[in-house]
């Protein structure tokens, strides 16, 4: 049951009961009314009848008089007697009159009355006239009580009447008074029963607000607090018994100005339910949000309040940041777009989309990419189709058209996002249309170069061609002349020798070394060019399969000379070339054993030793050594430390060294003494 | 076979060269007939010659650097030839270049000689060659 409805038949009850104090009272009065008018009817019926007897009375006294006087001694005149008489006679007509008596008295009084008139004066009546007026007397005497018999049975009737309305009056009254005091009596029990449950459930109600998180506050039609539960004291920032009984203008100086108050007053005025959020500033200054449901109640008004103070600054704080991510949108200078994925529409655009394609904002929002043109139909499929199946697409590149038909080409960065259920996608462009440009131009000047480079490469390898051309040649047209030379020397010193002197002897020998020497240099120059040209690639190599053929080959000269040849090297791969090893090792050799020859015994060893990734291999002979201060000179090309005469050699042989180790990825290095022998390190790569 | 010993084919242009041919092999005592061709023009001409029916040399002797036709074009119109290809030939030349060393071995030449700038090694090449091409070697018919 509602408040509305249960307060209802309280306020009838209270009608009713009103109406029949009223009832009770107007029967009361109606009754006392009827009583009043009875008595006074009987009151003047009695008075008639009184009038009427003193009326006889007077009327037997004046007879009395008139009829006696003139008798000596009497103390009554006979004109006195008249008089009386008159009067009496008089008075016996009003009352008659006032009687209302039906019988006709009035001719008898009417006789009596002229006889009386005719009643002569100053003189003694005749006896006929006295038995005249006896009779007229006589008359009007029994008028009168025939009238006094008639006025009391009319008292008598009229008693009767009185006493049967009454009693009617009062009876129809008692009946009236029973049934309306049982009907109220019942709606009262009625109602006390319903206070009483009223108030049952009244208490419960309080207590129940007290313990509400949610103020509630009751007011009377003063604004003034009757009730306010102790979340309401709360909200109000006072204690309940500060509240109690004062009006909040009492509470809240001020509260007459405040937007709560008219709404409270609105309510109260007329007697809606309003509901109001509303920041609440307290005397203090401090202010608070509250959401409020204000209703009327019988009292005045009640108050239902929730404080969303924090709810408020919550929302506050979305919508501030929510603005700040608006604006930093709007402000990127990154071309961005927000889109409905299902027909594509523009939801929103920052300002560099619009600066980007050049359309204002109004006619962009609502519509699609297609339909601005902003973008072809195909361009669009490659997008969906690279789409397909994920979430997000990242430097994607495509073409796009400005509003003035500009092509621009940007990189497409795409990710679904869902907003309130429906897929979206959130675009972002970066204008790369420059980069593009530049890259193009990069792109053909790379080309040009490349076909400068493969021009500039084809004109070296023909260079290259022409000089190993030029190679052949020298090896091959300088090599047949010197074997000329040498043949014919060979030929002459042989079967020509008894025609030569000693002096032509000598002569011929020397031409014969300058060939030879001449033969060595163009093979060594042959082999330095050839380690140019040639690729030498190092792959894995047993350092016995280089050094085997080496042994057997320097075998006969070794013996020869005597050497000491002292092996020493762990049978390893290494990473070599096998050729350019080998002329390596052979260089070296053909070195060590050059330079020993005036020592004895010569020795020569030969060792290698593996660390740390790498094999160092070495050739030491106790030869007649260096000094350190060339130690860089030896390695280049026709660098000689010695004579020709005491040591022959081209100057080569070191150059080749170093040249194939380099290009072996390994390195040589030296270390001697004058006198003291020479070691020579190779470095090598190992597998 | 004939009775008359096996002759030899020399392709070699330079007149020292052929001197110093003929000496090295002079000096091993060595009496077969040598025939000379001067340039590849003239080897490629004892083509017709030996189809005609005059007798096969045992071995040609050929120096690749030749004038107007290069030795590995006589060597390459040589081992084409499908009876001629039989024919034994080792390439005597200066150079001791690899890519002329594959070539010829490509070609299908039976040896490849670098000539020695010392005579007497020459003399010793002359004595090899002629000990296994004449008289060791089993002539192809």
């Amino acid at each position: 049951m509602s408040n509305s409805a249960a307060k209802r038949p309280a306020g009838w009850e209270l009608w009713w009961g009103w109406a029949v104090v009223a009832g009770v009272l107007l029967v009361g009065v109606l009754l006392f009314g009827l009583h009043a008018r009875q008595t006074a009817q009987t009151r003047q019926s009695l008075m008639l009848m009184r009038e009427l007897r003193e009326a006889r009375l007077d009327l037997a006294k004046g007879y009395l008089h008139l009829s006696q006087a003139g008798e000596p001694g009497g103390p009554y005149t006979a004109e006195q007697g008249q008089v009386l008489l008159h009067q009496a006679l008089n008075g016996f007509e009003s009352s008659l009159v006032r009687g209302e008596v039906l019988l006709d008295p009035l001719a008898a009084v009417e006789g009596l009355r002229t006889r009386l008139d005719n009643w002569p004066r100053m003189s003694r009546p005749t006896p006929a006239d006295m038995v005249e007026f006896r009779s007229a007397f006589h008359a009007v005497e029994k008028a009168a009580d025939a009238a006094d018999a008639e006025l009391q049975a009319g008292l008598r009737r009229q008693t009767a009447r009185n006493r049967l309305e009454f009693i009617i009056a009062a009876t129809v009254a008692m009946a009236v008074l029973l049934v309306a005091g049982g009907l109220v009596f019942q709606l009262q029990k009625n109602a006390v029963r319903q206070a009483r449950e009223r108030r049952t459930s009244d208490d419960r109600l309080r207590g129940l607000l007290g313990d509400m998180m949610e103020g509630c506050q009751l007011h009377d039609r003063d604004y003034r607090y009757l009730y306010l539960n102790e979340a309401a004291a709360r909200n109000g920032r006072r204690r309940r018994e500060e509240l109690l009984g004062r009006t909040v203008f009492e509470c809240y100086p001020g509260f007459e100005q405040s937007a709560l108050f008219a709404a409270m007053k609105l309510c109260m005025e007329q007697r809606t339910a309003r509901r109001i959020e509303e920041e609440f500033v307290f005397p203090d200054g401090k202010s608070a949000w509250f959401e409020l449901n204000i209703e009327p109640a019988p009292e005045g008004i009640f108050i239902h309040s929730i404080e969303v103070t924090e709810r408020h600054r919550a929302e506050a704080e979305l919508r501030e940041s929510r603005e700040r991510f608006a604006r930093a949108f709007r402000t990127s200078p990154v071309p961005q777009a927000l889109g409905r994925l299902s027909d594509h529409a523009l939801i929103e655009v920052n300002d560099a989309f619009l600066q980007l394609f050049g359309w204002p904002r109004e006619l962009v929002i609502g519509r699609t990419p297609l339909e601005l043109g902003l973008v072809a139909p195909e361009e669009l499929t490659r997008v969906r189709e690279e789409l397909a199946g994920r979430e997000q697409l990242e430097n994607f590149q495509l073409e796009v058209r400005s509003r003035i038909g500009q092509l621009r080409t940007v990189s497409l960065g795409l990710a679904r996002i869902e907003l309130q259920g429906v897929p979206h996608a959130i675009v972002t462009l970066f204008d790369i249309t420059e980069r593009r440009r530049a890259e193009q131009a990069v792109a053909e000047l790379n080309q040009n170069l490349e076909k400068i480079v493969a021009q500039r490469t084809a004109e070296l390898q023909s260079k290259n061609r022409e000089l190993e051309t030029f190679t052949y040649s020298v090896s091959h047209d300088l090599k047949a002349p010197l074997r000329g030379i040498d043949g014919y020397s060979r030929l002459l010193l042989e079967e020509h020798a008894a025609q030569l002197d000693t002096e032509g002897m000598r002569f011929l020998q020397a031409v014969r070394n300058a060939s030879v020497q001449m033969g060595q240099l163009i093979d060594d120059l042959l082999a330095y060019s050839q380690l140019e040209r040639r690729s030498l690639r190092p792959g894995r190599l047993r350092l016995s399969a280089v050094l085997g053929p080496l042994q057997a080959v320097l075998a006969p000269e070794i013996a020869q000379r005597g050497v000491d040849l002292r092996v020493n090297v762990p049978d390893i791969e290494v990473l070599a070339d096998p050729d350019g090893l080998a002329q390596v090792l052979r260089n070296l050799l053909d070195n060590a054993l050059k330079f020993t020859r005036d020592v004895r015994p010569p020795v020569i060893e030969i060792g290698g030793r593996g660390e740390n990734g790498a094999f160092t291999l070495w050739v030491r002979d106790n030869g007649i050594g260096f000094d350190m201060k060339f130690t860089d000179r030896i390695f280049d090309i026709f660098q000689r430390l010695h004579r020709v005469e005491e040591y022959p050699g081209t100057g080569i042989g070191l150059a080749i060294v170093r040249k194939a180790m380099e290009r072996m990825g390994g390195k040589v290095r030296a270390e001697s003494a004058p006198g003291r022998g020479a070691t020579f390190y190779l470095e090598l790569p190992t597998p | 076979m004939n009775a008359a010993p096996p002759h030899l084919l020399l392709v070699e242009d330079n007149p020292m060269d052929v001197e110093l041919t003929l000496q090295a092999f002079k000096r091993r005592k060595l009496t077969n007939h040598i025939d000379i061709a001067r340039d590849g023009e003239e080897a490629l001409a004892w083509i017709p010659r030996w189809e005609a029916g005059e007798p096969w040399p045992a071995v040609i002797l050929l120096d690749l650097k030749l004038p107007k036709v290069s030795g590995l074009e006589v060597l390459r119109a040589l081992k084409a030839h499908p009876d001629l290809r039989r024919l034994p030939v080792v390439v005597l030349t200066t150079s001791a270049d690899n890519q002329d060393v594959r070539s010829a071995y490509a070609l299908g030449v039976n040896s490849y000689i670098v000539k020695p700038v010392d005579f007497d090694k020459f003399v010793d090449v002359a004595a090899h060659i002629e000990l296994y091409w004449t008289v060791l070697n089993a002539p192809p018919v």
